[in-house]
């Protein structure tokens, strides 16, 4: 029992920090890696055992679902809604049970993305094939040491990219090429290089090209057309160094620089009787960080640091702007320690603490969101508490937060105390496990830069968005034997609520203004389900899928025609399923994305309803051996009944289409 | 043969219209009168365009991709009607349409967003031509043409005969408002996009010559120049808005000398002329509480006494807040009755929302309400 105690702590611990014990086992480990050669294995059943609701995608569980891209696997996550402005290079954001995206924190290989400019992340940015892990964990993170600013959002995505295999002692290469419609070409190649027996160098870089022109209709009565998307060229670069070092003892300190490149024509917005558009958007981010976890004994602590550079310049060639275009020119830089200390003062109780620090600085071309500033300190304390078939986890967050700006007012800072509580409890051990959870958390999201200080607009007076939330779920998971490999379902219920909203509104006809205004209710109901059968040596079926109910009313001003509507863009049912079949000759995977119908606008006019839609795509794949490498073949057809439809209005999703990708492994 | 009489006609008559109004700036006779004679509704049926008495256009919000339309009021009948333009021609209008233009038996759409003017019968609104033209944002006419203030800098002048454009001619950046009289179309220069540089560029108003399009005058106005209009007298009000942030909304009144005189200081104001009267809102915000209040005044442009407020609560119960416009979008005078028409935000956030129409008496007595599309934004009378 100890020892299960004691392996369940050590998952959490290691799954908080993501990479760092992702494959940390087995040749090159010292001999004290007990915890950590755990890790591979319960993976499947983190999301029915933990007390909050999680969700996770192995690269081979993307493959097996018929993932293609970043927002497709989004999709798959229940409680995800995802707004994706269609294509290659469209904008893709997350909101988590209808909060909003500046409510999700991303966080890659364990440290979080910083957007204190806008607040939310594109997720179009994250090659797919690049992505080693993704999980999503909501209310809280599943493990009680973890950055503070993890712990601090109301969900937590986690992607772990680019990881080196240590289960080698060999160099290991890795490489693809993949071919689609509308000349899309992506060539991805990684390698690792162990350098001693506690040392592996990585290397990995990915690169993107897509003209992205897909055919469209505009339905416009008897003006209708079918038109393609115009300006709308993609390029992109991704790359990553990395060097990974094992201490002795489980500890491991991990350095890695990424680069991220990309030059994008902007397709814009369909609007009727223009076929042209003239946006670029070039980014580039840079960003180098370091981490060391170390365990002894009853303790366990971490530190890391990270900085990153981020550039976006954003142009719009048209005649009405001054010298012929628009442009936008942002610079921020990022700073983020972060350190914590836990100690499993008996087998059944932990505590730890944890602290960050944060600088994040923007300049820019504009005279109001030029040279401002924000420093948090954050700093939690975390109690957990394991007992038989009970499990209990509070954690207390503080979050202190100023701004600085040059020659203009500040926004304003504040601290603020927020706590978490989550427990668990194990109706039903054996073949059937049933394990019952509930949860609680606080939580603000601060206000962006944009939102303080853009022109006219920008308030410095606002205060943060608050939000609440409770879970309630359910989780059972059947015991694996020979036939069936997995059989786990999870259902939560949830009641959210949101007060303070951020929102930009017109005073006039001329000045519009951000403001706190307003409150948001949320309830809602996910449920994920995965049922995996081997019915003969070499072949497995898969069966997975997830359901989402969201009631998403605003409750903001009664005499609104908004007033107790559902949010816009936000589905009241949505879900994805997949249907796989591995075998020896030609696997094939089946699966589909839906929604019901949604609406542009708060108060749901007739003439911006978005028509409820499903996706349907297949995969077929083959693995084989060419020598000394693992090769797959694999064909994808997306959107296989051509299906219109837009996620966002007036953007529209591409019909069918198809990938080809040619990978091969050493 | 009719084309070449009004080839030859039309431009005589303007002629001799310029050369009478040069004689004598107070003979100068307002083009609405002349020009757009009243158009009596042909048919009972007030779901159709031709059972109307006035168009409104509906902006839409591009960001909630909401498209521009084109309501119908039956002011005689109380009644409102959605969506006619869609419904008549069977496809839409476009993004982001602005103020409507009404000229002789034809109405104008300009399409800011989708780069285009609607020439549509008036009566029925079917329309008759698309006419392709970058960013238009005001309209104006006089002599047989339409004039398009082109955002990209440019005023455009459009052939009411042949539905073509004629002549374009460079005026400075973000054209915002147009008026013609006195054989000249006045383009106040906003240079809207350029705030970082204090609208460095704008600040005045152009007059062009209307047959030639040169430039005849330039008048320096205070930063911001959106709307403008012309009295009776054939004098220029421009509507400055302002840096949104110190130099607070004014209208003013192009003088002689290539400068103005300021008439009227608000917070934030809309307006409109009809004969010599000057008629705009004011709206003021409380910053504390982010709450805003409407103001509605009449300025008579012969006298030399101050705005005189419209109390539009002078009815009986008039305090109910359905009858006062939550956040004005415009203010126009029907040109027969004089009753005033309010353009509004169904509430003080409901920008996508559909709004309304308020329609008072010229004391202000509450008429009726009339429902709208999302952000009404100007209107025309048959």
């Amino acid at each position: 029992m100890k020892a299960l105690l004691r392996s369940l702590v050590g998952i959490g611990c290691l799954a908080a920090l993501g990479p760092l014990s992702a494959k940390a086992s087995g040749h090159v480990a010292p001999p004290d890696t007990l915890a950590t050669a755990e890790v591979t294995a319960p993976r499947p059943a983190a999301a029915v055992r933990s007390t909050v609701p999680t969700q996770q995608l192995t690269a081979a569980e993307m493959a097996l679902r018929g993932v293609t891209d970043t927002g497709d696997a989004l999709r798959r996550l229940a409680g995800v809604n995802l707004r994706d402005y269609g294509g290659a290079g469209g904008l893709k954001t997350v909101s988590v049970r209808g909060m909003g995206a500046t409510h999700t924190t991303v966080a890659v290989d364990g440290l979080p993305l910083n957007e204190a400019r806008g607040g939310q992340t594109d997720m179009n940015r994250f090659a797919i094939e690049s992505v080693e892990t993704m999980e999503l964990t909501l209310l809280d993170p599943g493990s009680l040491l973890c950055p503070v600013r993890l712990a601090a959002a109301a969900a937590v995505l986690r992607l772990t990219t680019w990881q080196p295999d240590t289960l080698s002692p060999r160099p290991h290469l890795r490489a693809s090429l993949t071919q689609g419609s509308w000349q899309t070409w992506s060539p991805t190649l990684f390698a690792s290089l162990p350098l001693t027996r506690r040392q592996q160098l990585s290397a990995g870089a990915h690169y993107a090209f897509s003209e992205n022109d897909y055919p469209f209709y505009v339905d416009n009565g008897r003006a209708s057309q079918r038109l393609h998307r115009t300006n709308s060229r993609l390029q992109r670069i991704d790359s990553r160094v990395g060097h990974l070092l094992l201490l002795p003892h489980g500890g491991r300190v991990e350095t890695a620089v990424s680069l991220h490149h990309s030059h994008q024509r902007l397709p814009g917005q369909v609007t009727l009787y223009v076929y042209d558009n003239d946006e670029r958007l070039d980014e580039q981010d840079v960003e180098a960080w370091t981490r060391w976890s170390q365990r002894r004994g009853r303790w366990q602590a971490y530190a890391a640091g990270k900085f990153g550079y981020s550039r976006s310049k954003y142009a719009d060639y048209d005649a009405q702007y001054p010298g012929g275009a628009l442009r936008e020119d942002y610079r921020r830089r990022h700073w983020y320690g972060s350190a914590g200390l836990q100690w499993d003062v008996w087998p059944w109780l932990s505590v730890a603490t944890a602290g960050d620090v944060e600088r994040t600085t923007l300049q820019s071309n504009q005279q109001t969101d030029n040279d401002v500033g924000r420093t948090e300190w954050l700093q939690s304390l975390s109690v957990e508490v394991h007992r038989r078939r009970f499990s209990l986890t509070a954690r207390g967050l503080m979050h202190h937060y100023h701004h600085t700006a040059q020659a203009r007012s500040t926004a304003r800072g504040d601290t603020h105390f927020d706590p978490t509580l989550r427990v668990g409890y194990t109706l039903t051990e054996g073949r059937i496990r049933l394990m019952a959870r509930a949860a609680v958390k606080r939580s603000f999201r601060l206000p962006t830069f944009t939102e303080s200080y853009y022109h006219h607009s920008g308030d410095v007076n606002l205060r943060p968005e608050r939000a609440l939330q409770t879970n309630l779920g359910l989780t059972m998971e059947v015991r694996r034997n020979r036939l069936l490999k997995a059989c786990t379902l999870t259902v939560d219920g949830y009641i959210n609520r949101v007060k303070d909203r951020i929102q930009t509104f017109p005073l006039n006809l001329y000045l519009w203004r951000t403001t706190n205004l307003g409150r948001a209710d949320l309830r809602g109901l996910d449920a994920t389900a995965r049922l995996a059968v081997s019915p003969a040596k070499g072949h497995e079926l898969a069966l997975t899928g997830n359901y989402s109910y969201l009631c998403a009313a605003d409750k903001t001003d009664p005499a609104s025609t908004a007033y107790g509507r559902q949010a816009p863009y936000t589905p009241r049912h949505s879900g994805a399923a997949s249907a796989a079949w591995e075998n020896p000759w030609l696997c094939m995977a089946l699966h589909t994305t839906c929604a019901s119908e949604r609406w542009s606008t708060p108060a749901h006019i007739a003439t911006t309803r978005l028509a409820p839609y499903t996706d349907w795509g297949v995969a077929l794949y083959r693995s084989f051996r060419l020598g000394r490498w693992h090769c797959r073949v694999r064909g994808d057809l997306l959107n296989m009944f051509n299906h219109r439809y837009d996620i966002v209005r007036n953007y529209p999703m591409p019909g069918r289409s198809y990938r080809l990708t040619l990978s091969a492994s050493l | 043969m009719n084309k070449l009489l009004y080839r030859l006609l039309l431009p005589t008559l303007a002629l001799m219209g310029t050369v009478a109004s040069c004689d004598d700036d107070n003979n100068y006779r307002h083009e609405t009168s002349e020009d757009n004679p009243p158009i009596t509704p042909s048919s009972d049926d007030v779901t159709k365009p031709e059972g109307q008495t006035a168009f409104v256009v509906a902006q839409g919000n591009q960001g909630y991709a909401i498209s521009g339309e084109v309501d119908g009021l039956n002011t005689s009948k109380h009644t409102s009607q959605t969506n006619l333009f869609s419904v008549t021609n069977r496809q839409g209008l476009g993004d982001t349409p602005q103020a409507p233009l009404r000229y002789g038996s034809r109405i104008y759409f300009p399409v800011f967003g989708s780069n285009c003017v609607w020439v549509c019968d008036a009566q029925s609104l079917r329309a008759e031509k698309q006419i392709m033209t970058a960013a238009p944002e005001a309209l104006c006419a006089a002599d047989g043409y339409v004039f398009v203030a082109n955002n990209d800098g440019h005023v455009t002048r459009i052939d009411t005969l042949t539905m073509a454009t004629t002549q374009s001619a460079a005026v400075g950046p973000n054209p915002a408002g147009l008026a013609a009289a006195d054989g000249k179309v006045y383009v106040s220069i906003s240079d809207g996009y350029n705030w970082q540089n204090g609208y460095v560029n704008g600040k005045k108003v152009v007059a062009l010559d209307i047959r030639s399009l040169a430039v005849a005058a330039t008048y320096d106005v205070p930063v911001n120049p959106g709307a403008v209009c012309a009295d009776d007298a054939g004098r220029i009000y421009v509507l400055t808005r302002g840096d949104y942030a110190t130099v607070m909304p004014q209208i003013v009144r192009l003088g002689h000398d290539g400068g103005c005189e300021v008439v009227v200081e608000g917070s934030s104001l809309l307006m409109d002329v009809s004969g010599s009267t000057l008629y705009f809102t004011d709206t003021v915000t409380d910053w504390a509480t982010y709450t805003s209040t409407t103001k509605t005044y009449a300025l008579d442009l012969k006298g030399q006494g101050g705005p005189q407020e419209i109390n539009l609560d002078a009815t009986a119960d008039a305090a109910e807040t359905r009858r006062l416009p939550a956040s004005p979008t415009f203010i126009q005078v029907s040109p027969r009755g004089g009753h005033l028409f309010i353009g509004s935000l169904a509430t003080g956030s409901g920008y996508a929302e559909p709004g309304y129409v308020y329609e008072y008496q010229a004391d202000g007595a509450y008429v009726y309400r009339y429902s709208a599309g999302v952000m009404p934004f100007g209107m025309v009378f048959k």
